[in-house]
C-alpha cells in the first residue's frame, strides 16, 4: 500500500509540472460557530472531479488549472464558490441556509450521517437537551424528549422503542456506547460525559446492528473535545432533594380493624394451627393476649383495653420516622478540554453521592473519562485512545419489609417506644420459645429491627472500565480504513457481613444448637458472623475492521459506503461463597460440616447446614459482517441499502444455522428542491421510506435437549442434572420486518418544523413460551411459535412562537404504537389471562388477536344485597358459583378492556427565555390503556395477609351494595371468590392521564455581570421533577402508572450551577 | 482495492470463526449424550422419586379439621379432601398429573439417548442398568397416573374404559391419546418385564431401582389388577432377591423421626425409595391419623410409638427417616401381597406364614402371639387390616379402596363432616377418578373424566 501512496504522490507531482495542475487544500467551516463541516462537498465547477471533507472539515483536491472555480456545498448551508487562483490553505466559511433545518449528525455506531441524508428513522437528543434534566443516570434523560421511546414506569419491563415485537426474548433495546454494544450496568455511566444520544427506530437505521436490533438501538456518544480550542475547564454541580415517600398512598387496613379480624378468627380456632405448630411459629401480640385470656390469665376487660392500646398505633408512622427519609442526591462534574491543530484532549471527572429514601441505602459513583485524538501525516492518520472508568457502590442496609412468619407484619407494629428506644417484634419464633431458649443458655432470639439497621453491612460495588483504540487511515481522497478495538471489564463484588449480633446469625446458630442431656449446649453451627460474598468479572473484547468510501462527482453524485467485519466476545465468571463463624477482626472463619444432618432446636427435625457456594462461567460470542451504502443525486434523491450477517455461539444450533442474514433498503426525496415545487409556505419538504429486517436473539433456548448439570442430590449425595430445554430441532432466530414512511418539513424561517412518520412492524418466527399440555413433561416450552404485528406513528412539531428578546418555543411529541399477537397457538385458562399481562405479572400471556399485554376481566354484576357476595356471570345468568365461573368462562368470553401499556403517548415542552432567564416546563401524557388496581384478598384469614384498606369499605349490611363494590368478609375462605373479585370488572380502570413531568428554570449571567471573575460563563439552574398527575381519566386516588406501588416516586427539587473557566 | 482487502479480511475471520463459535455459552450446560449424562438425569431424585399423593388426601387415613383445611394454600388439596366435583377452580397447579409426566419425559429422553449410544464391552452393564431404570421409572409414573386419573382395573371392562395418555417419545410435539385401560396396564407390565431383565440385583442407593424393585412393582401392579396368582409370583421373585425385615425392637423410639434413614441403606426393608408429593396437607400441624386405625394397634405393638408421636399423635414412622413421607417399595408390602394372594387362593398356611413372619418383628420381643386364624374370610380380613396398619400413609390405600370397593364384602363408604353437612363418598363413586387439569384438556385434546 505504501508503494501505491508513493506512486500517487509522485504522479501528482509529475502531472502538476506537465499540465499546470494545482493542488488545493483547505478547511470548510460553519460561519456561525466556526465548527468544521465534515462531509461538505468540494468540487470543481463544470468538471467531474470533487471530494468530501473529512471529520475536521479538511479537504485536498487537484484542480486542472488556476482559472478553475471550486464549488463548496453542504446541506443546510448556502453554497459558495471560490477561485482556484488563491494560494495557500483556504479557510472557507459557509453561511447557514436560513430556509433549511439546522444540521444534525446522527450516529449509528458505525458511521456519522447528516440527518438530511438519512433515509431511516432516527431520533436525536443533543447535549443541551440531555442536560435539561437532572438525574444520576443517562437513559431517563431521553424520556419524553425523543419520539417513539417510552419508559413504562412502574412496570416490569421499562424502556420500549415503538412498542414491543418480541414475546419472551430480550425486549430491551440494544445500547451502544462509543461504537460498541454495552452490556454492563448502564447506571455506571456518568450522564455529564454524554455528548449526544441517537435512537435508531426503524429497519434502515438499525439494521446495521443486525440480529440484535429488533428492539431498536440507543447509540450513546461520549464527549470528545475539539481541535483548535484553548484550554477550557467546565464545572457542573447540583444537589437534588426528594420528598419523603408518602406511605399513605395505598389504602391500608387500620390497626383496630386488623386486631378485630384477629379476635374473630381466634374464636373460630384459626390460630390453633400456628399455636400448636411443630415449628413454634411467632404470633402477633393480639393473638398472644387472646391466648392468655382463653387460658384464664387475663380478664376480659384487661384484654379489651390492652388490645385497644396496642392497635391504636399506626406502623406507617414508625416507618416514616425511622425507615424512610428525604433523599439527597449530589452530583459533581469537572471537565478539562484542550485542542491544538493535531491533537484534542478531554479529561472529565464525575462524582455522585446519593442518599436513598430508605434509611441505610446509599449510592456513590466516581467516574473518569479520558479521550485523546491525534492527527498525523497531513491528517490522513487519526489515532484516538479513550479510557472510561467508573466505580460505584450501593449500600443495601435498609429494609421496609418487616415480616411475621413470612407474612406482612401487623399494621399496629411498633419499631420504637415513645422515648425512641428500639423495640422487638415477633418474627419467626414464638416468645415462649425465646424465653425457654434463653433459660437454656442459647443466644438471645429477639428481633429488634432498628438494631438490625445499625448492624447491617451489605455493600455491592461495581468497577467498570473500557479502553478504546480507534485508528483510521485515509487512502487517497475517498477511501478510509478504520480499525477499532475495545477492551472492557466489569467487576462486581458484593459483601454482606451479617454480624454475630444480627438476628440472622443468632437465629441461624440457635436453630443448629443441640441441648444435651446434661444441659450443656452443642453448637453445630459455629457462633460468629456470617459472611456472604459474591464476585463476578466480565471481560469483553470487541474488534472491528471497516472500510469506508465517500466520493462525489459531477457535483450531483455522491456515494457513501461502509463495509466491515466485527468480532466480539464476552466471558463472565462469577462465584459466591458463604462463611460461617467468621471473625471480622482476624479475617478468620470456622469450617462447618455440610454433609451431616443436625437436629433443629425447635422441631427436632434433621437438616444440613446450607452451603451457599457457587460458581458459574458463561460466554457470548459473535462474528458479524456488514455493509451499508447510500447514493445521493443532487442532494435531492437518496437511496440506501444495508445488510448484515451475524453468527453466534447460540447453544446447540448447528453452525450452518447459527447465522442470520438481515438487510434493509431505503430512499428519500427532497421534493422542495424540484422545479415544480411551488408551495411557498413550506420551503422544505422531504419524504422518505424504508423497509427491512432486524433480528432478535433468545439465548435461553436450544434446538437440542440441554440439561444443567453440577447439582448434588441433598439426600443421596449423587450428582444429578436437570433438563432446561426440551428438544426442538426446528428452532430459528426471531426476525422483525419493519416499514417506515416519513415526511420532514419546515416553513419559512423554520418557525414551524417537524416530521411525521408512520411505521408497521411484523414479528416473524417469534419465540413463544407455549403452555404445552403438561403430559409433555415440561411446564413451559419455548419455540418459534408466535407472530406479532404492530403499527403506529411518531409526530414531532417544533414551533418558535415568539422570537426576539423574549422567546417562546414549543416542542410537541406524539407517538402511537400498538401491537397485536397475530399468531399464537396456545390457549390458557381464563384465570391465567386475567392474571397475566398487566402490571402485576412479570410476563405476557398472549392471546391471538389481542395486544401482547392486555387487560381482561370477569364480568361483574355488583354485590348481592343479601350477603354482600360478588356476583359474576355464568351461562347467561348472574351467578355466585365462583369456581365454576373461573373454570368454565372461556378466554374469549372475558371482558376485554384494551392494552395494558400506553399506546398513545408524548409530551409538550414549552420553553420561554428572556435575556439570561430560561424557563421550560414539560407535560407528558399517556393514553389508550387500562390498569387493574388492587383490593382486599380475604384469603383464608379474612384479609389478614392482604391488609388492603378496601376492607374498611367492605359490604357489611344490606344496602351497602349501592355504595361499594368491596365484597363482605366470607364465612369460609374461598380462593375462587377472591380470584373472581380481584380479576373482575370491579377493579379495572382507564389509565389515561397527563402529568406535569418537570420544570426547569435557569439563568445565564452575561459577560458584564461576571465582571472580573475568571469565568467564561456561569449558569444557575433549578429543576423540579415528578411534579404530579394533573389529569386522569379514572376517578381514583391512585397514580395509574403506579397502581401497585407502595408509594409513587416522590417529588424532587434540584438546584445547581454550571461554570466554564 | 477495497474489495480485495475486504475479501482477505473476511477469509481471515471466517477461518477462525468455526471453532470460535463452538464455545458453550454456559459451562454448566450439557447436551446429554454420554452414559454419565443419562445417569445424572435419572439421579434427579426430587423429580424422579416423587409420588402423586391426592389419593392420600381423598382416602380414609387422615382427618383434618376445617381450620387446618382453611390454612391450605392450594385449593386442590381442600377440594380433594372434600371430594369436590371441581378440583382446580380454574387453576393449573396439579402435581399429581405433572410430576409423573415429568418422570415419563426424563425416562423418554434417556431411552432415546441410550439408543444413540453403542456401549463398549465395559459399558454394557451400565447401559443395561440405565435402560432398565428408565423403563422402570416410566412404568412407575404410568402406574401412579392410572391410580389417580383412570378407573380401577377390571378385566371385564378394561378394553372399554379410558386409560391415560401413554407418552413414549420425548419430542414435545407428539401427542398421545388416552387409549384404553387395558393398553395402559399392558404398557406398564411390558416395560417392567423388560426392566427385570436389564436391572442389576443391587444398586448403590435405594432411589435407583434394582431387580427387586421391578419385581416389587410388578407385584403391586398385578395386585391392583386383582391378578392374585401373578402378583404372588412377582412378590415371590422380589422376596427371593431381598427379604430382610427391620426388627422394630432395635429402633430408637425417642427420636423425632425414629426410622433409620433409607437413603443411607440403613433400612433393610426398602426395595426402592420414593416419597409423596409435599402437599401442604402433610406439613399442617392439624393433620391427624384416623383415630380408629391408630387405636387398633395393640399395647405391645411397637408401631404404636414408632409410627405415632406421643401426645400429638402425628405420624412419624415414615421409612425415609426424614420429613418426606415414604411411598416406595419395601419387603413388608411384598410379604403382605404374598400373604393376601395366598389367602385368596386358599393357601392359608402360606398366608399365615408370611403374616407372622412380618408381625413378629413389629411387636415387643417375646410378646407376639402368632395369628392362627384359618377361616378364609376372617383371615383375609385380618391380612387386610394389617395391610392398612403396616402400609399407613404409604400411598397405597387409595388403590386398595378402589380395588376392595368392587367386592361387596369389603366395600366401604367414606364420610367427612366439615360443618353441619355430612359428605360421603360411596364405594365405586365416579369421584374415585380425579379430573384431569384443564390445561391438559385445552392443549392436548384428550377426553376429561366425568366426576
Amino acid at each position: 500500500m505504501k508503494k501505491t501512496i508513493l506512486l500517487s504522490i509522485l504522479l501528482s507531482v509529475l502531472t502538476g509540472y506537465v499540465f499546470a495542475q494545482k493542488r488545493m487544500e483547505g478547511t470548510v467551516l460553519s460561519a456561525s460557530d466556526e465548527q468544521p463541516l465534515a462531509g461538505a462537498v468540494v468540487s470543481v465547477k463544470d468538471k467531474q472531479s470533487g471530494t468530501v471533507c473529512d471529520e475536521n472539515g479538511k479537504f485536498s483536491l487537484t484542480v486542472p488549472d488556476t482559472a478553475a472555480t471550486l464549488v463548496i456545498s453542504y446541506i443546510g448551508y448556502l453554497t459558495r464558490q471560490v477561485k482556484a487562483s488563491r494560494s495557500g490553505p483556504l479557510t472557507i466559511a459557509l453561511e447557514p441556509n436560513p430556509s433549511e433545518l439546522s444540521e444534525v449528525v446522527v450516529s449509528t455506531g458505525y458511521q456519522q450521517i447528516p440527518a438530511e441524508r438519512a433515509t431511516g428513522s432516527f431520533a436525536f437528543a443533543d447535549n443541551k437537551l440531555l442536560s435539561r434534566r437532572v438525574s444520576p443516570d443517562v437513559l431517563t434523560r431521553i424520556s419524553d424528549v425523543v419520539p417513539g421511546v417510552i419508559f413504562n414506569k412502574g412496570r416490569s419491563s421499562a424502556l420500549r422503542i415503538r412498542g414491543q415485537s418480541t414475546i419472551f426474548a430480550q425486549a430491551d433495546p440494544l445500547i451502544v456506547i462509543d461504537n460498541f454494544p454495552y452490556e454492563g450496568d448502564i447506571n455506571s455511566i456518568n450522564p455529564n460525559d454524554i455528548e449526544s444520544i441517537t435512537v435508531l427506530k426503524d429497519a434502515a437505521a438499525a439494521s446495521i446492528w443486525g440480529a440484535r436490533a429488533g428492539n431498536g438501538v440507543i447509540v450513546i456518544t461520549t464527549k470528545k473535545g475539539s481541535f483548535k480550542k484553548p484550554v477550557q475547564l467546565s464545572f457542573n454541580s447540583n444537589v437534588t432533594l426528594g420528598a419523603s415517600p408518602d406511605l399513605y398512598y395505598q389504602p391500608l387496613m387500620s390497626g383496630a380493624e386488623y386486631a378485630g379480624i384477629e379476635t374473630s378468627l381466634f374464636k373460630t380456632g384459626y390460630f390453633k394451627a400456628d399455636e400448636t405448630s411443630v415449628n413454634k411459629v411467632a404470633l402477633s401480640p393480639v393473638v398472644e393476649l387472646l391466648i392468655k385470656n382463653r387460658d384464664g390469665q387475663l380478664s376480659d376487660s384487661e384484654l379489651t383495653s390492652q388490645i385497644a392500646a396496642l392497635s391504636a398505633h399506626d406502623f406507617r408512622r414508625d416507618l416514616s420516622r425511622y425507615v424512610y427519609r428525604r433523599s439527597v442526591n449530589q452530583q459533581y462534574a469537572l471537565s478539562l478540554s484542550s485542542g491544538t491543530e493535531h491533537q484534542k484532549l478531554l479529561v472529565s471527572l464525575g462524582h455522585d453521592r446519593n442518599l436513598n429514601p430508605l434509611v441505610g441505602n446509599a449510592y456513590q459513583r466516581t467516574s473518569l473519562h479520558v479521550n485523546n485524538t491525534l492527527q498525523l501525516l497531513e491528517n490522513r492518520l487519526r489515532i484516538t485512545a479513550g479510557l472510561y472508568y467508573s466505580n460505584s457502590s450501593q449500600d443495601n442496609n435498609g429494609t421496609d419489609r418487616f415480616m411475621l412468619n413470612n407474612n406482612l407484619i401487623y399494621p399496629y407494629a411498633r419499631l420504637a417506644d415513645e422515648a425512641g428506644k428500639p423495640l422487638a417484634l415477633p418474627r419467626d419464633v414464638r416468645s415462649s420459645v425465646i424465653s425457654q431458649a434463653s433459660a437454656q443458655g442459647l443466644l438471645p432470639w429477639e428481633y429488634v429491627p432498628l438494631d438490625e439497621l445499625e448492624l447491617a453491612d451489605n455493600r455491592s460495588t461495581l468497577t467498570d472500565y473500557r479502553l478504546n483504540a480507534d485508528v483510521s487511515y485515509r487512502v487517497g481522497q475517498a477511501l478510509t480504513f478504520q480499525g477499532l478495538y475495545q477492551y472492557g471489564v466489569e467487576n462486581n463484588s458484593s459483601r454482606n457481613m451479617q454480624s454475630r449480633q444480627s438476628y440472622f446469625a443468632r437465629d441461624f446458630v440457635n436453630r443448629f444448637t443441640q441441648v444435651n442431656a446434661d444441659g450443656s449446649l452443642t453448637r453445630n453451627l459455629p457462633y460468629g458472623d456470617i459472611l456472604d460474598q459474591g464476585e463476578s468479572a466480565a471481560l469483553s473484547h470487541s474488534a472491528r475492521l471497516q472500510g469506508s468510501y465517500a466520493k462525489s462527482w459531477k457535483q450531483h453524485h455522491r456515494i457513501d459506503a461502509i463495509a466491515g467485519s466485527e468480532i466480539r466476545s464476552r466471558a463472565r465468571k462469577a462465584n459466591s461463597t458463604r462463611h460461617y463463624g467468621y471473625n471480622d477482626d482476624y479475617a478468620s472463619f470456622i469450617p462447618v460440616d455440610y454433609v451431616r444432618q443436625f437436629p433443629n432446636y425447635i422441631n427436632g427435625f434433621n437438616s444440613v447446614i446450607p452451603n451457599m457456594d457457587s460458581f458459574s462461567e458463561t460466554f457470548d460470542r459473535f462474528v458479524s459482517f456488514y455493509g451499508n451504502a447510500a447514493y445521493s443525486f443532487k442532494n435531492r434523491y437518496t437511496l440506501s441499502a444495508s445488510g448484515r450477517l451475524d453468527k453466534s455461539n447460540l447453544f446447540g444450533v448447528a453452525t450452518n444455522q447459527k447465522g442470520v442474514p438481515l438487510f434493509s433498503v431505503g430512499s428519500s426525496w427532497e421534493i422542495s428542491q424540484e422545479k415544480f415545487y411551488q408551495w411557498k409556505a413550506m420551503p422544505y419538504l422531504r419524504v422518505r421510506a424504508t423497509a427491512g429486517y432486524n433480528g432478535n436473539i433468545d439465548k435461553t433456548v436450544s434446538a437440542y435437549t440441554t440439561a444443567r448439570s453440577g447439582y448434588t442430590d441433598i439426600e443421596s449425595g449423587l450428582p444429578y442434572a436437570q433438563i432446561v430445554n426440551p428438544p426442538n430441532p426446528k428452532l430459528r432466530w426471531e426476525k422483525i420486518r419493519m416499514i417506515n414512511v416519513g415526511v420532514d418539513f419546515a416553513n419559512i424561517n423554520r418557525r414551524l418544523s417537524g416530521s411525521v412518520e408512520y411505521f408497521s412492524k411484523k414479528g416473524i418466527d417469534l419465540i413463544g413460551s407455549a403452555q404445552v399440555p403438561p403430559s409433555v413433561g415440561v411446564s413451559t416450552f419455548r419455540g418459534n411459535n408466535a407472530a406479532t404485528k404492530g403499527s403506529g406513528f411518531d409526530l414531532v412539531l417544533n414551533s418558535q412562537n415568539i422570537t426576539g428578546v423574549f422567546q417562546w418555543d414549543t416542542h410537541l411529541l406524539v407517538s402511537h404504537a400498538k401491537d397485536q399477537v397475530s399468531h399464537y397457538d396456545i390457549k390458557a385458562t381464563s384465570l391465567a389471562y386475567t392474571q397475566g399481562g398487566d402490571n402485576m405479572s412479570s410476563g405476557a400471556l398472549p392471546m391471538e388477536g389481542r395486544p401482547l399485554m392486555a387487560v381482561y376481566a370477569y364480568r361483574f354484576e355488583g354485590l348481592d344485597p343479601e350477603k354482600g357476595n360478588p356476583v359474576g356471570f355464568l351461562n347467561g345468568a348472574p351467578s355466585q358459583a365462583y369456581s365454576s365461573i373461573l373454570s368454565t368462562t372461556k378466554p374469549e368470553d372475558l371482558v376485554y378492556y384494551g392494552p395494558a401499556r400506553p399506546t398513545l403517548f408524548g409530551s409538550v415542552r414549552n420553553q420561554f427565555s428572556y435575556r439570561g432567564f430560561s424557563l421550560s416546563a414539560m407535560l407528558n401524557f399517556r393514553a389508550g390503556y387500562y390498569f387493574r388496581r388492587n383490593s382486599i384478598r380475604y384469603g383464608l384469614n379474612s384479609g389478614l395477609a392482604s391488609q388492603h384498606g378496601d376492607y374498611g369499605m367492605r359490604w357489611q349490611k344490606p344496602g351497602d351494595e349501592t355504595r361499594t363494590n368491596v365484597p363482605s368478609v366470607p364465612q369460609t375462605g374461598l380462593t375462587a371468590r377472591d380470584n373472581f373479585y380481584l380479576f373482575s370488572q370491579a377493579l379495572v380502570q382507564k389509565a389515561d392521564h397527563i402529568r406535569l413531568k418537570d420544570v426547569q428554570l435557569s439563568y445565564d449571567f452575561t459577560r458584564r455581570q461576571l465582571g472580573k471573575l475568571p469565568l467564561r460563563s456561569l449558569q444557575l439552574y433549578a429543576y423540579g421533577d415528578n411534579l404530579g398527575v394533573i389529569w386522569k381519566a379514572a376517578k381514583t386516588s391512585l397514580d395509574p402508572d403506579y397502581a401497585y406501588a407502595v408509594y409513587v416516586p416522590p417529588r424532587t427539587l434540584s438546584i445547581g450551577l454550571r461554570a466554564d473557566f | 482495492m477495497k474489495k480485495r482487502y475486504l475479501a482477505m479480511l473476511m477469509a481471515l475471520v471466517n477461518l477462525g470463526c468455526q471453532d470460535y463459535l463452538q464455545q458453550k455459552p454456559d459451562k454448566a450446560l450439557v447436551v446429554p449424550t454420554s452414559l454419565a449424562d443419562m445417569n445424572d438425569l435419572l439421579n434427579n431424585s426430587a423429580y424422579m422419586n416423587d409420588v402423586p399423593a391426592l389419593g392420600v388426601l381423598g382416602g380414609d387415613e387422615y382427618y383434618m379439621p376445617q381450620s387446618g383445611l382453611d390454612a391450605l394454600t392450594n385449593q386442590i388439596e381442600r377440594n380433594t379432601y372434600f371430594w369436590a366435583k371441581d378440583l382446580y377452580e380454574g387453576t393449573t397447579f396439579a402435581p399429581d398429573w405433572t410430576t409423573p409426566y415429568r418422570q415419563v419425559f426424563y425416562a423418554n429422553v434417556v431411552l432415546e439417548g441410550l439408543e444413540k449410544i453403542t456401549p463398549q464391552q465395559t459399558q454394557r452393564a451400565e447401559w443395561d442398568r440405565l435402560k432398565g431404570s428408565a423403563l422402570f421409572f416410566r412404568a412407575w409414573a404410568f402406574y401412579h397416573l392410572a391410580q389417580g386419573f383412570a378407573a380401577a382395573y377390571d378385566q371385564a371392562t378394561a378394553e372399554k374404559l379410558l386409560g391415560i395418555p401413554l407418552k413414549l417419545q420425548a419430542d414435545i410435539n407428539t401427542k398421545a391419546p388416552r387409549g384404553t385401560l387395558q393398553q395402559t396396564y399392558e404398557r406398564i407390565n411390558q416395560d417392567l418385564a423388560l426392566a427385570t431383565r436389564l436391572l442389576p440385583v443391587k444398586t448403590a442407593v435405594p432411589t435407583q431401582p434394582a431387580k427387586p424393585a421391578a419385581y416389587g412393582l410388578l407385584a403391586r401392579v398385578h395386585h391392583s389388577m386383582e391378578a392374585y396368582p401373578v402378583a404372588a409370583l412377582y412378590a415371590d421373585s422380589a422376596l427371593a432377591l431381598k427379604d430382610q425385615l427391620l426388627d422394630y425392637g432395635t429402633v430408637d423410639s425417642t427420636l423425632a423421626r425414629p426410622m433409620p434413614r433409607s437413603i443411607l441403606n440403613a433400612n433393610p426393608e426398602v426395595l426402592f425409595q420414593a416419597t409423596l408429593v409435599k402437599y401442604g396437607f402433610f406439613s399442617s400441624s392439624l393433620i391427624y391419623p384416623d383415630t380408629v386405625l391408630a387405636r387398633s394397634f395393640e399395647a405391645n405393638d411397637l408401631r404404636r410409638s414408632l409410627f405415632f408421636q406421643k401426645g400429638t399423635g402425628r405420624f412419624i414412622g415414615t421409612y425415609t427417616g426424614t420429613a418426606a413421607l415414604f411411598a416406595g417399595l419395601a419387603t413388608d408390602e411384598m410379604l403382605l401381597i404374598r400373604s393376601e394372594c395366598a389367602a385368596r387362593l386358599g393357601q392359608e398356611s402360606k398366608a399365615l406364614g408370611d403374616l407372622n413372619k412380618l408381625l413378629v418383628t413389629r411387636y415387643k420381643k417375646g410378646t407376639y402371639k402368632p395369628v392362627t386364624e384359618t377361616r378364609p374370610l376372617q383371615l383375609l380380613e385380618l391380612i387386610l387390616l394389617e395391610r392398612r396398619k403396616q402400609l399407613f400413609s404409604r400411598g397405597v390405600r387409595w388403590t386398595d379402596l378402589r380395588r376392595l370397593n368392587k367386592d361387596p364384602r369389603f366395600a366401604k363408604t367414606l364420610y367427612r363432616k366439615p360443618s353441619a353437612e355430612l359428605l360421603e363418598l360411596s364405594a365405586n363413586d365416579s369421584r374415585y377418578v380425579l379430573s384431569i387439569p384443564e390445561n391438559e384438556i385445552l392443549g392436548g385434546g384428550i377426553e376429561q373424566n366425568v366426576r
